[in-house]
């Protein structure tokens, strides 16, 4: 891709109903769109020792965009891989708070327009009917809070001949100087942890196996469960956090990002706040090593779905958009 | 053709920024711009945020009352032509 390339996500009102009118052009470092195919052919006595024709069957898509977040457009992202938005307002004029959790919601579809600029002609297909399957985001020292989305869709038109003008979502983007990260452990009160880093693994599930006679597109994909991984590397109380590694009875530790940035007006700021509920420590390898020396270590935690609060993770985003 | 903008703030067009050089590439919200027709069609074709500015004091009721539709306005049936028109406005803000 290059910079005049132009990835467009827009909501679809129903599964089934593509939308060829994006409603944020994305700005993406890559979209990579992988198509599945599923190749056949068969073994037969033909007479010769030469291969008979291999035949095309199913296929599907799976979209990954990666880039930085932008305050507008990634709630769109968002509401494909954990559902549709609770919108509030906030202090300031214009400034609103959208909450995403997946508890009891349905993932909203989206169409993706990806549009080729550079050969003549350009190349664009309409990917609909997606579903989002993982989300990975992350920060770390002099970087972007960045995310790749995964979005399995099972639908392409790619007889699309609009040639877009793109309107790229130039909004802000958060930066790592921006990012903190609070634990809390066993339910007691947050304390902020200086990480070198900090990132989630989410994935949907969704299943591509449901295979039917009379066509080559999936006769419907569904949403699978959810599992979670929390990435943080500490660079203080190391041996704290390895007494966690080998703890049991488990700690059950509350993570949450928070990367604030300018202000909106006079008291709200853009946000991202990620919170992670419940999660266990599971890998933390503290090695011996001549030739460096131990400063952070990388922690690897498994979220679980906390009953008591009702929630597994939520992710908050504050800006001007008024709704998704 | 004029197209107005409905979107967000912080979006950036660079070809209205190339066809109308004093505005740049920055999109204001509810800003109107006054474009050729070919990129007009192709910005309200390729953006959910570009909505085509229509003189509607010319339609007729019927077709105002079909673009109202289109909004989902209520009351639309016994709206008569100038507070059809004001609601399509509202809607299209």
């Amino acid at each position: 891709m290059s910079r005049i390339d132009g990835v467009g996500i827009a909501k679809q009102t129903a599964l089934g109903t593509k939308n060829a009118v994006p409603d944020y052009w994305v700005p993406v470092e890559s979209a990579e769109v992988a198509d599945n195919p599923e190749f056949y052919t068969k073994e037969e006595t033909v007479g010769h020792r030469f291969p008979t024709d291999e035949e095309v069957g199913g296929r599907f898509w799976e979209v990954t965009l990666a880039g930085a977040a932008r305050a507008a457009s990634f709630p769109r992202i968002l509401s494909t891989m954990l559902g549709p938005a609770t919108t509030s307002a906030l202090t300031d004029p214009g400034a609103k708070k959208h909450l995403f959790d997946p508890v009891g919601k349905t993932l909203v579809p989206v169409s993706l327009f990806v549009h080729r600029a550079d050969p003549s002609p350009k190349i664009s297909d309409l990917f609909w009917d997606g579903l989002g399957n993982t989300l990975n985001m992350s920060v770390a020292p002099n970087d972007f809070l960045n995310y790749e989305a995964a979005v399995v869709c099972p639908q392409i038109d790619d007889t699309v001949s609009i040639a877009p003008s793109i309107t790229s979502d130039l909004t802000r983007r958060w930066t790592f100087d921006e990012c903190k990260v609070y634990l809390s452990v066993d339910g007691a009160a947050e304390t902020e942890e200086k990480v070198q880093g900090w990132s989630i693994s989410l994935a949907n599930n969704i299943a591509t196996d449901a295979w039917a006679l009379g066509s080559k597109r999936l006769y419907s994909t569904a949403v699978g469960n959810a599992n979670l991984d929390v990435g943080i590397e500490p660079l203080a109380n190391l041996s704290t956090h390895y007494r966690r590694v080998l703890a049991d009875p488990r700690n059950n530790v509350k993570v949450r990002l928070l990367a604030q940035g300018s202000l909106i007006g006079a008291v709200d700021r853009y946000e991202v706040e990620v919170t992670v509920y419940r999660a266990r420590y599971r890998e933390g390898p503290l090695n011996v090593s001549a030739s460096d020396t131990l400063r952070s270590m990388a922690l690897t935690l498994g979220a679980s779905y906390d009953s008591t609060a009702t929630k597994f993770l939520d992710v908050a985003v504050k800006n001007v958009v008024a709704s998704y | 053709m004029k197209v107005r903008y409905v979107g967000p703030e912080g979006q950036e067009n660079r070809e209205i920024g190339q066809a109308l050089a004093e505005q740049g590439d920055v999109l204001e919200p509810g800003g109107v711009y006054d474009v050729d027709a070919a990129l007009g069609k192709r910005l309200v074709e390729s953006s959910a945020h570009f909505k085509r500015v229509t003189n509607y004091e010319k339609l007729s009721v019927e077709a105002l009352r079909e673009i109202a539709a289109e909004y989902e306005i209520e009351g639309r049936g016994e709206m008569k032509k100038d507070a059809l028109v004001k609601a399509i406005r509202e809607a299209e803000a």
